[in-house]
């Protein structure tokens, strides 16, 4: 798909690229965002302004680097936009504040009382918010490392690392209260 | 709940990232059957292993999967539809904008043109003036020494020759400022 596409690109047929790129990469788009601004809707709204961005931004596409990683490097910086725009000083890297947290309440949205559920999904909120991003992706990339690496635009060994450590926290925090007293 | 879980939990430093990918099975499958042999041998990675696999299964059920609109396909379309036609408007209103400043410019070159002819002209006119009055002074002389018998008629034939020679100058210089290329041959 991606090979058709860089063919029309090479081609100045920036029309007919969109076309194919917009069902090759429309939900890998959506999951990314979603993943960092863990909102349904605002996760559509965010992949709908991305490949407007995309659309507009084509003929100047360079190909130096790779298709995807530039159509994920906008998208992240859509939803960076978007995250500024509702907490000014809004960082990829800053744990997640409590105002946080409660936004990200929202995402529970699967099956209604299931509390083992609903507590893991509270414990991955309090993970610092590249963990949260990194854990998300994973499960909705299908456990794939590489996936989530060129999403987040990230060495391998970080994403692997950000997982580790996510995974180990997740342990600790699920531990019953006397063995982690003990 | 602590910051840190006791040590006694932790599996060994050199193969803890390895567990983890064993258990996602990403480890190539030579490191794999050594990771193993540890594990059978190590009580503390092996429970640690069941603990996040244990963990992740449990991520694996409760992530959400979120999915986007049946409509988002056509609401996309619609965007990009309006985008084209304001693009399309804002070409046409440029094209537009292009080919009235052509014209313009094209109006000032023939306006300068007629003032050009106009001057040449009147130098023309005062060549010729200039010229019948010298061949009238010295017309007789200069028709006797070339061998003309009508000194008048020596001197009209050269100031006719002088205006068509000015005339045809003229006129070429006019095809070469008309003759410059339309605003669609420029933008297609």
């Amino acid at each position: 798909m991606e090979a058709g596409i860089e063919e029309h690109l090479a081609a100045g047929r920036h029309a007919r690229a969109f076309d194919l790129i917009v069902p090759a990469f429309r939900d890998r788009v959506f999951r990314l965002a979603w993943s960092i601004l863990k909102d349904r809707a605002a996760a559509e709204d965010a992949t709908q302004e991305t490949l407007v961005r995309v659309w507009k931004a084509l003929p100047g596409f360079d190909g130096r680097a790779a298709l995807g990683t530039w159509i994920y490097a906008i998208t992240r910086n859509t939803c960076l936009m978007e995250l500024r725009r509702r907490r000014p000083t809004v960082s990829f890297d800053d744990p997640d504040s409590h105002e946080a947290q409660q936004a990200a309440a929202s995402i529970a949205t699967g099956p209604a009382g299931d509390p083992e559920r609903d507590n893991l999904l509270r414990l991955v909120e309090t993970l610092p918010a590249n963990q949260q991003q990194a854990v998300r992706l994973f499960y909705l990339e299908d456990r794939s490392y590489d996936a989530v690496a060129e999403a987040l635009g990230m060495p391998l060994g970080t994403v692997k690392n950000l997982l580790f450590r996510a995974r180990k926290r997740l342990m600790e925090l699920a531990r019953p209260e006397e063995v982690q007293a003990a | 709940m602590n910051a840190e879980a006791p040590a006694r939990w932790d599996p060994c430093e050199d193969y803890a990232l390895d567990l983890m990918e064993l258990g996602d099975g990403t480890l190539p499958p030579e490191r794999a059957r050594t990771v193993r042999q540890h594990v059978d041998g190590c009580t503390r990675c092996r429970h640690w292993m069941a603990e996040m696999t244990a963990v992740g299964s449990a991520l694996a059920a409760a992530m959400p999967r979120p999915e986007l609109s049946p409509d988002f396909d056509a609401r996309l379309r619609g965007r990009i539809g309006e985008l084209s036609s304001h693009t399309r408007a804002e070409r046409s209103d440029l094209r537009a904008a292009i080919e009235h400043e052509h014209e313009r410019m094209v109006d000032a070159l023939r306006r300068g043109l007629r003032l050009r002819t106009a001057l040449n002209a009147a130098a023309t006119a005062s060549v010729a003036g200039g010229l019948l009055a010298a061949a009238h002074s010295i017309g007789p002389d200069l028709a006797h020494t070339l061998g003309f018998a009508d000194s008048t008629l020596f001197g009209l034939s050269t100031t006719a020759a002088l205006i068509v020679a000015a005339s045809i100058a003229a006129a070429a210089s006019a095809r070469r400022w008309l003759g410059s290329p339309s605003p669609s041959v420029l933008f297609g």
